[in-house]
């Protein structure tokens, strides 16, 4: 038997959004300590929002991430216009799903082709991947670009939008516009074809974990804005109730929270959504899903990439079938009349369920709020995945094989470290 | 086809660029180069949409602004060459800059056939900051240097 000791520290996780580092100490052939350490400090957004405006918070929210502003705008107004008691139109409800499908591309075509594809090709880089494979990079940035230019149009900018309020939107873009967008949407559909094939067709490890799938989950549509929240467990609530069957804890080792659903680790993001919500793909989505050859659901966290772009493709599809039919509103957004009241909002970020909760006053002031992001979700989880997948891998391995089976392990996850570092719990004590 | 790019943000001192392009696109001089042989566009950051301005056959200029504890005004001129040479491997998006843009563009072949970065020495990361003087003189200077060099050109090719 092996007794010897191996200590695997990474001081920081590369291709990551944001800054994390990972301890992993094997001791006898066995794994005895995993930590994925978050180090990023602490940014208080849900403290400094109270006493804002209910008409400052998705500005300030946005904020959060610069990948995914989108999702936290969405969250928010939905929480908010939940306390108002707001009844947005079609279109708005429309257009706000045209929004995300930008979101879905930009960050997933980022993650696919600058973070995760280098790991599976054997690069320490999208930069010497592109060497290589110019085609795909180059193809991954154009997929990129209609994201951007779908959150453009109704944002105003792609980074850090500000064309969306509680309400629905400042403005309607024009017909000429969309119509401009929808053709290069259709002339992006054999890329997103394609890019799902590819990614399938890499090699990955094969593993299968039997872990706890959480996503929302719509009547009539795969979810992006609404829902109730539903795992593969059978949970099903509403997203009122999130707070009575989800917790968060302080780890002594991260600035972020780690999140257990009665006790359990669980995962959230694309893998989870498409595993619990096949069923509402379209049905050409359906079908290319099944072209890959992987069985769905899956329970094999290296099928993420995959599934990232399988959510690329139906982002496509989606903006298309809204967009094809645009017309212009009478009004892009409704009145809104402040009350007193607690609202909750959960929304499909690109990495998962993003849960918010506001308190407003009469005046639509927030009094509190708390957030609860993918990524803090999703730590639990990726430490039990390390735990289970380099078990599997093989601990007799090298160390740098090991190093970097474990940032491919966290890479599935696409953690956006920035976002989980959102609240740390500070007391003062003064003499 | 001469491409010119100011990176930056709609605050304090990091819009220095964005200003640097706005003073060029309102220039008289270079009215009669905008319709066919020039662009200007401002840029929220160096991300990957920068790349889509790319192309071999066009001349590139990309303006920012930067820190490198000089004095508060220096304008530093380099080409691609001694941009890329920084670039590092380890990069999330967070770290994605234009070092590594450049260092993809070359490995895609998108580099332009001659690229220029001129960077205006800033010193208040501040977005509330006002505008210094001599950054208002450096704004001035690059907007003149970089009018000249297009004018130079314009006129070899005629």
């Amino acid at each position: 038997m092996n007794s010897k000791t191996v200590n695997i520290n990474v001081p920081i996780l590369a291709r990551v959004e944001g800054e994390g580092a990972l301890d992993l100490t094997i001791s006898n052939n066995k794994i005895s300590n995993i930590k994925l350490k978050i180090y990023e400090p602490p940014r208080y957004f849900e403290k400094f929002l109270e006493g804002r405006s209910y008409s400052e918070v998705i500005d300030i929210v946005a904020r959060i991430c610069g990948i995914c502003p989108v999702a936290y705008q969405m969250s928010a107004a939905h929480a908010l216009e939940s306390i108002f008691q707001v009844e947005i139109t079609p279109w708005i409800r429309d257009m706000r799903r045209v929004f995300y499908c930008g979101e879905w591309l930009e960050s997933h075509g980022l993650h696919v082709h600058m973070l995760a594809a280098p790991d599976f090709l054997g690069y320490h880089s999208a930069i010497e991947m592109a060497k290589d494979y110019p085609a795909e990079v180059k193809r991954g940035m154009r997929l990129h670009a209609i994201g951007n230019e779908l959150v453009k149009l109704f944002g105003a900018r792609s980074v850090h939008p500000v064309g969306a309020k509680v309400g629905g939107f400042f403005h309607a873009p024009n017909k000429e516009k969309v119509a401009a967008l929808v053709t290069k949407i259709e002339n992006s559909l054999q890329d997103a074809e394609d890019l799902v094939l590819w990614t399938a067709s890499l090699s990955v490890p094969k593993q299968a974990h039997d872990f706890i799938c959480v996503s929302t989950r719509h009547p009539n549509e795969y979810p992006m804005n609404e829902g109730r929240v539903v795992s593969n467990k059978g949970l099903d609530i509403a997203i009122e109730d999130y707070a009575n069957y989800f917790q968060e804890e302080h780890q002594p080792h991260s600035t972020a929270l780690h999140s257990r659903l009665q006790g359990q680790p669980y995962m959230v993001g694309p893998l989870a959504r498409i595993n619990l919500n096949f069923d509402c793909l379209p049905q050409q989505v359906q079908d290319l899903a099944l072209r890959t050859g992987i069985e769905w659901p899956s329970q094999n966290s290296f099928h993420s990439m995959t599934a990232r772009a399988i959510e690329i493709y139906y982002g496509l599809v989606e903006a298309l079938r809204i967009l094809r039919d645009y017309q212009l509103p009478e009004k892009p957004d409704v009145k809104i009349t402040t009350r007193a009241g607690v609202g909750f909002g959960c929304t499909e970020a690109p990495r998962g369920l993003l849960w918010h909760r506001y308190e407003t006053d009469a005046k639509g002031l927030v009094t509190s709020s708390r957030i609860v992001p993918p990524t803090s979700q999703n730590q639990a989880r990726i430490e039990e995945d390390l735990h289970l997948s380099l078990e599997h891998f093989g601990l007799d391995k090298s160390h740098d094989e090991l190093r970097l089976h474990s940032e491919m392990v966290v890479r599935n996850y696409d953690p956006c470290i920035s976002c989980s570092t959102h609240f740390l719990d500070l007391r003062i004590h003064r003499n | 086809m001469t491409i010119i790019l100011g990176l930056g943000s709609p605050h304090g001192e990091d819009q220095i660029a964005w200003q640097v392009v706005h003073d060029l696109k309102n220039s008289a001089e270079l009215q009669s180069l905008l319709a066919h042989d020039l662009q200007m566009h401002c840029i929220a950051s160096p991300q990957f949409e920068l790349l889509q301005y790319f192309s071999i056959d066009a001349e590139m200029i990309v303006i920012d602004a930067v820190k490198s504890r000089q004095s508060l005004g220096k304008i530093h001129c380099l080409a691609a060459s001694d941009i890329k040479n920084l670039v590092t491997t380890n990069f999330s998006s967070h770290g994605f800059g234009l070092v590594e843009m450049l260092a993809l563009a070359e490995n895609l072949d998108l580099m332009p056939k001659k690229f220029i970065f001129y960077g205006i020495e800033i010193m208040n990361d501040n977005p509330d900051a006002g505008s210094h003087p001599k950054l208002e003189q450096a704004r001035q200077e690059l907007c003149h240097i970089i009018i000249e060099k297009l004018f130079n050109k314009n006129h070899k090719t005629q």
